[in-house]
């Protein structure tokens, strides 16, 4: 959305968008968020739901969320992290019910009993090539997956990883540093020459 | 110094090949989710509306009297009720 004026042209930033909306209700600025995320969200869900309509059901009702709780959207983090903790917890929540991600949930956890003592650097996991870190984030659960993408590709802050899935943050930590163990781990076994 | 957590990194760019690579036709995403907002839009505003009534139906079935609502400017004084002023007189009983 562009503002023009006479000598410059202003692209709204979100929170303007999001005022812009809550003053006057005019549906065109809520399209226009619509517009900016909803390829993201979509992209989002498709990654974690691995179904094309289950993406599209997603984000249908993401926004319809959105909607309904956009008055309360305070402002103190960035609109596309609280779009993104919704699009998260919506995921979760999804598989969950299927029953699906409750086994991998619990399973992972008994499954690495003692990661501590492996640390893995940020850099190990940041250079790894972009076709490559699909194949490796296809290749873990759900619940890994997602704490790195939130962390790593949507740059949420641990308290907000937290609220989304419902835990302490010393406990999102420990769940950052097995996905990232287990990432480098499957990394070294399908691309064990590198 | 923290990092900058806009820069760059492989998972961002994996976000943007991905998003690249989607071809997705939001059309029928954008009129579900307008008719799904309308139809709650729509009974926001009924039980709005309406949600008042039933409180008042509640009162009346237990037996309780409503209270008659009219604005502050209308309200009539107690002491004004029955002191009207005096009107003009009849002409024809004047002398």
């Amino acid at each position: 959305m562009i503002i023009e004026g006479r000598k410059s042209k202003k692209i709204l930033d979100d929170d303007e968008v999001i005022r812009l909306y809550l003053e006057s209700h005019d549906a065109q600025y809520f399209d226009e968020l619509f517009q900016r995320y909803s390829i993201k969200v979509y992209a989002k869900c498709l990654s974690l739901l691995k179904n094309e309509e289950l993406a599209n059901d997603a984000v249908q009702e993401i926004f319809v969320k959105i909607y309904l709780s956009i008055a309360k959207f305070s402002g103190k983090s960035k609109f596309s992290t609280w779009l993104y903790s919704i699009t998260y917890n919506y995921c979760i929540d999804y598989l969950r019910k299927k029953k699906r991600s409750d086994k991998l949930f619990v399973h992972t956890e008994k499954q690495l009993p003692d990661l501590e003592a492996d640390e893995v650097n940020d850099k190990e996991l940041l250079e790894m090539e972009v076709g490559r870190l699909k194949i490796v984030l296809d290749q873990l659960s759900e619940k890994d997956k997602s704490v790195l993408l939130m962390k790593y590709q949507d740059g949420m802050s641990i308290k907000d990883i937290a609220v989304v899935f419902s835990k302490t943050e010393s406990a999102i930590k420990m769940m950052i540093k097995r996905a990232k163990v287990k990432a480098v781990k499957t990394y070294k076994e399908l691309f064990p020459h590198e | 110094m923290s990092k900058d957590r806009n820069e760059i990194n492989n998972f961002k760019k994996l976000e943007e090949l991905e998003v690249n690579r989607l071809s997705v036709d939001f059309k029928p995403i954008k009129e579900r989710f307008s008719s799904n907002v309308g139809f709650v839009s729509f009974i926001s505003k009924v039980v709005e509306l309406y949600l008042p009534r039933v409180a008042e139906i509640f009162i009346t079935m237990s037996g309780g009297q409503l209270k008659e609502d009219r604005p502050p400017n209308l309200e009539i004084p107690e002491d004004d009720k029955l002191d009207f002023p005096e009107g003009p007189k009849d002409h024809n009983h004047i002398n």
